[in-house]
């Protein structure tokens, strides 16, 4: 399994919600670290398990959610480190 | 005009017209509380299938005549509310509800809702006996209910996730003329006000004065913090039994959103069998998940209440983290449908021995499925884990069953555990068509009566007559649930077996297909449309797919519109065009050959 990088999770999560993105008239580039999924309506509570899902099939590996808090499980930066530490976790 | 329109189904107040004065009788002693009957009965009914026995028709639609019946054995103190208030005299400084960072103990609680409720009665003194709260998840929300049932009234559950247009339907179904609102739903106030013809009077607590929405809508009659009279100013309004608790509004299959009557009995009747079977006391904290729209609510609300618990709310974040949730509050109960054990499985949030601190597990709104059940006891050891069934019809929930590792799967179907027997006072029948019972052993429709019988549908007679009969053979109007259940061999618990009509459950939400299908028509100007639950879960279906009889048709524009009239739970995921969608041989949508076509595609 090659390793993945916290960049390739967001550019996937980018791509993955570029419609709703649009739709809400927010440029790709301008999303931070800092954007928050949940907050800004890009998914609701039951797009967890989509997100989830859709992380797992593309990086081909299982990840262990419940160490993330439900604060930072859709914070895109805190979101995009954890998947990559899951992937160096799964490696080593 | 609204008004009118439900002035026969409601005593508007026209005495006491002197707003100084206490707007409520105290306690029944002096007569005049029964001069707010919802309902004119001749006699108090045993049991509210009685009613229905051929006067349910003449009791909804017959003009409503002030009387007072100072004989009348059935009016109780403050209904549904009793439980709380007699908790917050037991235990006035235990806490009875945690918001996020916000606890209140019982006492300060009931002085936020009796404030709100002796607003109420100063300010809208007239209007139905019925009171909208447009608030979730905060204290306005939790205080806002208690204050319609504080004052006599029964509450109307709205939600600012749902479309506007469909929160105005309500708001106009029910007649409502006093509403509470919340912040967060502040938001989308504007847009439902627009769609309402008659006056409303609208508290917003959270805010200090209303000066700018008092400009912008000079029809109706705000009231701000600054507005608010005294907690000390509330008198306990009476309420009959047979006055409505709360209002409900379930998926329609005909496009409208339907109103569920729920009385004060039907839902004391409720709690009270709840209590007997799962106790509760003062060191439970129990978890109250579900949105206030969703009856499921009830059983996290009043049923801990009355025992002196401790409610936890979580916020619309902490709700993604369920199992942190659980842990952060050392929750001793936890309610909710069967799909959140899904969610936490994949989030990792259910290995074994994870949450020892629950005692009680209480699944209640879908089927609940074995591995599921499985799941959640390795996890919950020292919890009893239910599988609770029941429609809005009955009061949240009338069967229960007790999960347990080596005998439950015996007694699945399908990977299905059971829905298990009646509530004590509730009477089960499996029928066929006809209302005739089935052979045990056999499939048949299950019908229920008893205490948590509702009244039927807000203002909607016809429907009530199809869903509420008698069968032929008994005295007792019973509940068509149109759930499919095994009728129980020698004592063996009932068992779930799927839907009789074109309902769905997707995360616990009832959906009729028919409303989805006849909004689709509606936007698309197409004579069929068909909306299938797809993928099928254990529990229901992930999603609905949409087949619209059509070869062209704008999407985009059908998304944009269809969401605007239905909750996100019922917006399809995707739609296909198929002009000639197929049709059986007597004509109707052939429903299984696109459900083939889709099963051929995994």
């Amino acid at each position: 399994m090659a390793s993945v990088s916290s960049r390739q999770v967001r550019a996937f999560l980018l791509d993955t919600y570029a419609e709703p993105l649009a739709r809400k008239g927010i440029s790709i580039e301008s999303v931070t670290d800092d954007f928050d999924l949940l907050r800004e309506g890009i998914i609701d509570s039951l797009g967890i398990l989509d997100m989830v899902t859709a992380l797992e099939s593309q990086f081909e590996m299982s990840i262990d959610f419940e160490e993330l808090d439900a604060e930072k499980l859709t914070h895109l930066g805190s979101l995009c480190r954890y998947v990559e530490a899951s992937g160096k976790r799964l490696a080593s | 005009m609204i008004l009118r329109l439900f002035a026969f189904v409601i005593y508007r107040r026209t005495e006491d017209s002197d707003l100084n004065r206490p707007q409520e009788p105290p306690w029944p002693g002096n007569g005049a509380h029964l001069s707010k009957r919802a309902f004119k009965i001749a006699a108090p009914p045993a049991d509210p299938a009685d009613i229905r026995s051929g006067e349910l028709e003449t009791m909804i639609v017959q003009p409503i005549v002030a009387q007072r019946c100072p004989g009348d054995a059935q009016a109780s103190w403050a209904g549904l509310a009793s439980g709380f208030l007699q908790s917050c005299d037991r235990f006035p400084d235990s806490r009875a509800l945690v918001l996020d960072d916000v606890v209140l103990s019982y006492a300060q609680l009931r002085e936020h809702a009796a404030a709100l409720a002796a607003t109420l009665m100063y300010h809208a003194a007239d209007g139905p006996l019925l009171t909208a709260v447009f608030a979730n998840r905060s204290l306005t929300a939790y205080a806002g209910l208690l204050a319609a049932l504080f004052r006599g009234h029964g509450y109307v559950p709205l939600n600012h996730k749902l479309p506007a247009a469909r929160t105005t339907a309500m708001l106009r179904q029910s007649g409502c003329t006093a509403l509470i609102v919340d912040q967060t739903s502040e938001s989308q106030l504007p847009d439902v006000l627009s769609g309402v013809d008659h006056a409303m009077t609208v508290l917003l607590p959270h805010r200090r004065e209303a000066q700018e929405l008092i400009d912008r809508w000079p029809a109706h009659h705000f009231v701000a913090a600054d507005g608010f009279r005294s907690a000390d100013s509330w008198e306990p309004a009476a309420v009959s039994s047979d006055a409505l608790a709360y209002l409900l509004f379930t998926s329609g299959s005909t496009g409208d959103p339907k109103g569920v009557m729920v009385t004060q009995r039907n839902v004391l009747a409720f709690v009270e069998a709840m209590v007997e079977r799962y106790g509760f006391d003062e060191s439970d904290r129990v978890a109250q998940v579900s949105d206030l729209t969703f009856d499921l609510s009830i059983m996290g609300l009043f049923v801990p209440w009355q025992q002196g618990a401790c409610l936890c709310c979580p916020t619309d974040r902490q709700v993604t983290k369920p199992g942190r949730f659980i842990t952060q509050n050392e929750l001793t109960t936890w309610i909710s449908v069967p799909s959140v054990i899904t969610f936490m499985k994949r989030l990792g949030e259910l290995k074994p021995g994870r949450h020892a601190t629950l005692r009680r597990s209480l699944f209640c709104g879908e089927a609940l499925s074995l591995e599921a059940a499985h799941a959640w006891q390795a996890a919950a050891p020292n919890s009893i884990v239910e599988n609770l069934y029941g429609p809005t019809e009955l009061t949240v929930a009338c069967s229960y069953y007790r999960y347990d590792v080596r005998q439950t799967p015996l007694e699945s179907l399908d990977g299905i555990v059971p829905i298990g027997e009646p509530f004590p006072k509730m009477t089960f029948r499996v029928v066929d068509d006809s209302l005739q019972d089935v052979v045990p052993g056999e499939t048949g429709e299950l019908i229920a009566t008893g205490p948590q019988l509702s009244l039927g549908y807000w203002g909607d007679s016809n429907r009530t007559a199809t869903a509420f009969l008698r069968p032929p053979d008994s005295e007792r109007t019973f509940y068509c649930t149109g759930d499919l259940v095994r009728s129980p061999i020698n004592g063996e618990p009932m068992t779930y077996v799927g839907r009789k009509d074109q309902q769905i459950k997707i995360l616990g939400y009832r959906i009729e297909l028919g409303e989805v299908e006849a909004v689709l028509r509606d936007v698309v100007g197409v004579s069929i449309a068909v909306a299938v639950g797809w993928p099928r879960t254990s529990s229901g279906a992930e999603g609905i797919v949409a087949f619209l009889g059509t070869d062209t048709a704008d999407l985009e524009d059908v998304e944009r519109k269809v969401r605007h009239r239905l909750p996100e739970y019922m917006v399809p995921r995707e739609y296909r065009l198929v002009p000639d969608i197929p049709l059986s041989t007597n004509g109707k949508v052939d429903r299984q050959v696109l459900l083939a076509t889709l099963e051929a595609e995994k």
